[in-house]
């Protein structure tokens, strides 16, 4: 099988293309040992089977970023029988920069005039047949939202790679050559041959090892470019400034909340899209728990594993179906933002704001969509475009209270210290969520982030464009698919490791109860009883079994049975009364902040680590939220213990 | 003039850029090298600043604005 290796840099339009030319047939996943998402696919043009490559997004092959190493490492494989590079045809000036990097590569290449529709709006005509020319390859403009253009691409693939053709080195370095303050041939002369790299590429590269070199390389690279395109582009206009809605959308205040409101819009459209789906999730146990409980009895099944069945399984699926629905929309609508090109704007406005955090303006998108539900936060991750700046992110997430700690953690203060207590937590929640991301990142940003990668921002603003549905479309669901199976398996098994320490097995309570017993000495330092303790630990595997399991516990009640049959969160009067009972108000304060800062749910671990790959990391930050919360619950627990 | 400094409708030709390594690659790989017309569409303290360069509108922090110098063309 050939394998074709799409380059280009981002708002190329390069997923859009990918996906055009793979269809269904593609695989996501990650680089081997990076955070770095790799995309694969095959196509079949006249009986013969092709593999694409989806190479990382980045601006050149200097290997500065984890994706442009990504890339090298790939082009320097020799894996590639075709390398595809894509190019913004509006923008050619700038985004014929990664060809010209590419020169002196031993791989036959195509060059893909993507966005010819937009150029042509923007009045600029590119003459195709004199680019191709010039350049000694294969070039040909293309519109890669336009589905009835890729039988063409296919065709021309096809026929690069039969006639393999290579980029004349020549045509580039006689720019080298003839700058006097370097003194090129010699430095070719001590290259060795062999390799993917020419002897001339080779030198090239060595050159860019100096500041001095690699500024004088960028400045010839940009010679070449000018030079082809005074013979085959013309331009009609110029067009330099912003248009009306840029103005506002990126001015000092108003860009703020503009960006606010297209967010919150943005989490709205996510619900409509999610509801139908977490509806379903909903009637899930109330369908399947009868017939199932029918069939367990009927077959005389031994009642732990009788319950398991019908109470277990129907509530893991039910909670894997709403946060997938959840993930869905908001991915979705979030995917919308990005494709049209207003994603940058949003990193552009709150740029200042994420650089206090060692992020960039991107990650604000993730920190939003986490006051719904975490996961969603961590899937919305991947805009970002540094490795160490997106696991940081994901870090931080984790800070966030999602939508269901928002309504659990005030209901709890209500019940102990009145509405005014409520709205007053719920203050101090939100004063130490920002310290707590502060904090994280003052601790893990060092490790995660690169020197290198620690710079500010140098980012593209792209002209807006119409929203690629079909695209769009097929990315979310793809990603919907992946995070169902992942996220059910996980949950799976912590929830059947939670039934087993839970269930009470020989009648004498659960293995849980027991070790609540044995260490309630060293939780009440904490401020909290064991059973609080216990509740804690369950609302680690979800948040909503929180109440239940308190309750249970209180109540001598099957613990097992009311974790996982957590539906709502809701709080029955009678068990307002008991807590208040059993629980004092410094313990309630503690126990509220510790709930809240705990680790998220497994989902959101199992998704973080999905996305990352590391167990250390991923181990630290679990411990860092342990202790983050553990201590906050045992100053809180103190301060009330002084007030009360 | 640093480009840190320049206004909104500035426009002029970089005659100088510097820093490491990785900052100069990413600014030639975005369309930032000597001889590159860039005018200024937008300079906000506090924010990136925002110019065209190449046909394409750029956003680049103040702190790496500050280590590129432009040679004055003409004033919109």
């Amino acid at each position: 099988m050939k394998t074709i290796a799409l380059l280009g840099q981002p708002n190329s339009g390069k997923s859009s293309l990918f996906n055009g030319l793979t269809g269904s047939h593609q695989h996501v996943g990650n680089w081997p040992g990076k955070t770095v998402e790799h995309k694969e696919g095959t196509f079949t043009y006249q009986g013969e089977q092709y593999r694409v490559i989806d190479l990382p997004g980045s601006y050149s092959l200097a290997a500065g970023s984890e994706e442009e190493m990504i890339t090298t490492e790939y082009m320097e494989s020799g894996k590639a029988d075709l390398v595809a590079i894509l190019v913004d045809s509006s923008q050619l000036e700038r985004s014929l920069y990664m060809f010209t990097d590419f020169i002196g590569m031993n791989i036959p290449a195509l060059l893909i005039l993507n966005l010819m529709d937009v150029a042509k709006a923007k009045g600029i005509q590119v003459d195709v047949d004199k680019l191709q020319e010039k350049l000694g390859i294969p070039v040909m403009g293309f519109v890669a939202a336009d589905m009835k253009q890729y039988g063409r691409l296919k065709e021309q693939i096809a026929s690069a790679i039969t006639t393999p053709q290579c980029v004349d080195v020549s045509l580039l370095t006689k720019y080298y050559e003839a700058d006097e303050s370097i003194s090129f041939d010699a430095l070719v002369d001590q290259q060795e041959s062999g390799g993917i790299y020419s002897k001339e590429k080779a030198a090239i590269r060595d050159l860019e090892k100096s500041e001095k070199g690699l500024k004088q390389s960028g400045k010839h690279k940009y010679e070449l470019i000018d030079q082809i395109l005074k013979e085959s582009v013309h331009k009609e206009r110029v067009e330099n400034g912003l248009n009306r809605f840029d103005k506002w959308a990126l001015g000092k205040h108003s860009g703020k909340w503009i960006a606010l409101g297209i967010i919150v819009l943005a989490l709205a459209a996510a619900m409509v899209v999610a509801m139908p789906i977490m509806g379903i999730g909903v009637m899930i146990p109330a369908v399947l728990e009868s017939p199932l409980r029918a069939l367990m009895t009927s077959l005389h099944v031994w009642k732990p594993l009788a319950e398991f069945i019908y109470v277990v399984i129907p509530n893991v699926l039910f909670f894997t179906i709403s946060m997938v629905g959840f993930v869905l929309g908001v991915t979705f609508a979030f995917a919308v933002i990005e494709d049209i090109g207003y994603m940058a704007r949003i990193s552009f406005v709150f740029n200042a704001a994420m650089e206090w955090l060692g992020l960039q303006g991107k990650s604000v998108c993730s920190f939003l969509m986490s006051l719904g539900c975490n996961m969603a936060g961590i899937a919305g991750s991947r805009v970002i475009d540094s490795a160490g700046q997106r696991f940081l992110t994901m870090i931080l997430v984790w800070s966030i209270p999602c939508g269901t700690t928002l309504s659990l953690a005030p209901m709890l203060a209500a019940i102990f210290f009145g509405p005014a207590g409520a709205f007053l937590v719920l203050v101090l929640m939100f004063v130490i969520t920002i310290g707590s991301m502060f904090l994280a990142s003052k601790i893990f940003a060092k490790q995660l982030i690169r020197v290198e990668e620690s710079q500010g921002m140098v980012m593209e603003l792209p002209p807006y464009h119409k929203p690629k549905w079909r695209c769009i479309i097929r990315t979310t669901l793809n990603k919907a698919k992946d995070i169902f199976c992942r996220a059910f398996k996980v949950i799976l098994l912590v929830s059947f490791v939670f039934y087993l320490l839970s269930s009470d097995w020989m009648g004498n309570g659960s293995i849980l109860v027991g070790i609540g017993r044995v260490i309630a000495p060293v939780t009440e330092f904490f401020g909290m009883t064991w059973q609080m303790f216990m509740a804690y630990l369950s609302s680690m595997v979800t948040k909503e079994s929180l109440l239940g399991v308190i309750n249970a516990l209180y109540s001598n009640a099957d613990v097992a049975v009311a974790a996982f049959n957590a539906k709502s969160v809701g709080l029955s009067e009678g068990m307002g009364q008991m807590l208040q009972e059993v629980i004092t108000k410094p313990q309630a304060l503690g126990f509220i902040m510790a709930i809240v800062f705990n680790v998220p749910c497994t989902m959101t671990v199992a998704a973080t680590f999905r996305e990352n790959h590391s167990k250390k990391w991923i181990a630290l930050s679990v411990i860092y939220y342990l202790v983050f919360s553990l201590a906050l619950s045992c100053i809180f627990y103190h301060i009330g213990l002084l007030i009360w | 003039m640093r480009l840190a400094d320049a206004k909104a409708g500035y426009t002029g030709k970089v005659c100088e850029i510097s820093g490491n390594l990785h900052l100069l690659s990413r600014l030639i790989g975005i369309g930032i090298v000597e001889g590159s017309d860039i005018s200024v569409v937008q300079n906000y303290k506090g924010q990136p600043i925002l110019f065209y360069c190449k046909d394409s509108m750029i956003a680049l922090s103040r702190k790496d604005c500050e280590g590129i110098l432009l040679e004055e063309e003409q004033k919109i």
